[in-house]
């Protein structure tokens, strides 16, 4: 937690407005039936919803883009300036993944790098969480706590606003007139019985489910079960749930030929452990035929691989693979009937 | 900063061509890479792609590093129709490769099948360097006919070494052939080693390597004392892009080469 002020909602638009001439600032706004980020101007900056749940896009998308060349660029792009604001906890704590992926072991990313160092993240508490959501059965909160620059509360009738970096600093100096430190506890406890009452919320859309994580030894225990087989039948192997997932990060690297001889680049795209030939070997040897098999990888990758590594989760419950699933395959399920069927039958 | 997706040129610099259809390139890196045994590279064409290699060359040949490629996909294909003075490109090394000082002081035996044996090529070439180092070096092959044996020339001064036993099989011989006929693990009935300090360093195809690990099992070697070098198809090498997955461990980076020891619990060691 950084240092705490409270505005009013009409001040925080004048902070944005004012900001727009500085940043390029994204932002959720509703789009039919969907949050999405959109690129923010004076036309729509009253459209900005902070108060919801996570919009459709994960924030891969803006620190390790879908498609991108990786070879003979003469700089590594940046996002100097550019602001991602309305986030959730649960796309904040994706980055605890990214960060171990992409900027430890002896190689970084360098795009991820990059654009990571360059991103400021404005969050906000998730005030309404959607039936796909399950961020408390991960044991986490539906509201940030970490990996934002600045984060927003809705609270009675203004915004507790926490400024937790320099370069959120950086980011209110030119209005810092207007902030007002919270020094009214009553305002914090308020904030404190709201979010307690989301986290109740988000237990109630789950009742049905009699899941909780870690998920490591229930997977060991039924790595051979039939419930694999069931679940994936609707499977249409579309890769959809990996694509939107806010921590999946496989990629697969190809080249293209350029018009002159010896011209050529490399560019880098989402991959897909769901796709039949992900693990393909040379000479056609595939460990993951199936479609259970490619189905259960997921799970296990992000349940067992990433927690005996990493000592978390790859998932964060933002359920997004729940909500574009075309075959309805929500991993609750899937967990709470693995909890029911027997021991590797 | 720098990108580690970029990779440097190499001129092949002579082709050898092993069996009907496993090639040698004799790769001259504009810049030098040097490498561990064991550790892989990246080797591309241009505008084609990439795949990983473990050089066959020993590591202390630094002015050209070999690689023996076996015609199995898209990139092999055509890796297999270019020409002497063609260029390439390579990246790496990557990995962890064989912890050859462990071995010192030891009896090392080494089962190679098919085209498994080009990283033990460069292993065994390193091993040769400093053979006083070692009790015992055995070398076990075996390819599906006579034709199928890769580096003949190579064999022919092995089998001369007098530091080391060499055994081969094939599955089916013909008229030239009077050595064994069966399959690799077959070999490993024809020499004792002292089992309290014996390793075993095994590369082959995936169905090779299974039995060989089950039969080194079955005469008493411990799991920790069996390497194994794990087919993956490794796309990135940076222990990123999770193609090369094995349970918790990357193959790219925690590998390419594994004891028994660390795999044998992992469903999918064998798939």
């Amino acid at each position: 937690m950084g240092q705490l002020y409270y505005l009013s909602d009409a001040e925080w638009q004048e902070v944005i407005k004012d900001a727009l001439s500085d940043y390029n600032i994204y932002a959720p706004i509703r789009d039919g039936k969907n949050l999405t980020y959109q690129s923010i101007s004076e036309y729509n900056v009253a459209s900005i919803e902070l108060n919801t749940y996570r919009p459709t896009q994960p924030i891969k998308t803006f620190l390790f883009f879908f498609y991108e060349q990786i070879t003979n660029i003469a700089k590594f792009p940046n996002l100097r300036g550019s602001v991602l604001m309305g986030v959730k906890a649960c796309d904040l704590n994706s980055l605890q993944l990214y960060d171990k992926m992409f900027l430890e072991g002896e190689f970084a990313e360098p795009f991820y790098k990059r654009r990571r160092q360059d991103l400021l993240l404005i969050s906000a508490d998730c005030q309404d969480p959607i039936e796909t959501c399950f961020c408390t059965t991960l044991n986490n909160n539906p509201y940030p706590e970490e990996h934002f620059d600045i984060n927003i509360s809705a609270v009675s009738s203004g915004l507790i606003i926490d400024v937790n970096s320099e370069k959120g600093e950086d980011f209110i100096k030119a209005k810092k007139d207007i902030f007002q430190k919270v020094i009214d506890r009553g305002i914090l406890m308020k904030r404190e019985a709201k979010r307690r009452a989301i986290i109740e919320k988000v237990r109630q859309i789950n009742s049905n489910f009699d899941i909780k994580a870690p998920f490591l030894d229930l997977l060991r225990e039924k790595l051979v079960s039939p419930v694999w087989n069931e679940s994936s039948k609707t499977c249409v192997t579309c890769g959809a749930c990996t694509q939107i997932c806010p921590t999946c990060y496989c990629f697969l690297i190809e080249e293209t030929k350029g018009k002159k001889e010896n011209n050529f680049s490399k560019s880098r795209y989402w991959d897909s452990c769901q796709y039949t030939g992900f693990a393909r070997v040379a000479g056609g040897a595939n460990p993951r035929k199936k479609r259970y098999e490619r189905l259960r990888h997921r799970y296990l990758h992000k349940f067992d691989y990433i927690r005996e590594n990493f000592g978390f989760d790859g998932c964060t419950g933002c359920g997004r693979c729940v909500a574009v699933c075309q075959g309805k395959i929500d991993m609750r399920k899937v967990f709470d009937d693995l909890k029911k069927a027997p021991k590797n039958a | 900063m720098l990108n580690p997706y970029e990779s440097i040129d190499a001129k092949i610099d002579d082709i050898i061509v092993e069996t009907p259809n496993i090639k040698t390139f004799v790769l001259k890196p504009k810049e030098k890479i040097t490498f561990a045994t064991g550790q892989f590279i990246e080797l591309g064409l241009k505008g084609v792609g990439e795949a990983p290699f473990t050089p066959s060359s020993s590591p202390y040949e630094t002015n050209q590093i070999e690689v023996t490629i076996m015609k199995a996909g898209n990139l092999t294909d055509k890796l297999h129709s270019i020409k002497k003075s063609a260029t390439v490109t390579l990246r790496g090394p990557y990995g962890k490769g064989y912890p050859v000082e462990q071995f010192y002081d030891k009896d090392v035996v080494i089962v190679g099948g098919g085209v498994g044996m080009a990283p033990l090529r460069s292993f065994l070439l390193t091993l040769l360097a400093q053979k006083e180092k070692f009790k015992r070096l055995v070398l076990c092959y075996g390819a599906k006919t006579p034709q199928d044996i890769v580096y003949k020339d190579g064999f022919e001064k092995w089998m001369k070494e007098k530091k080391l036993e060499v055994y081969r099989i094939v599955d089916k011989k013909d008229s030239s052939w009077n050595e064994a006929e069966g399959v690799v693990p077959v070999l490993l009935d024809k020499f004792k080693t002292n089992l309290d300090n014996s390793v075993a360093i095994v590369c082959g195809p995936p169905i090779m390597m299974k039995f060989t690990t089950f039969k080194l099992l079955g005469l008493g070697y411990k799991p920790e004392n069996i390497y194994l070098s794990m087919e993956k198809n490794m796309s990135c090498g940076l222990g990123k892009c999770g193609h090369c997955g094995l349970g918790k461990f990357y193959v790219c980076k925690d590998g390419p080469v594994f004891t028994y020891d660390q795999i044998k619990e992992l469903h999918e060691t064998w798939a």
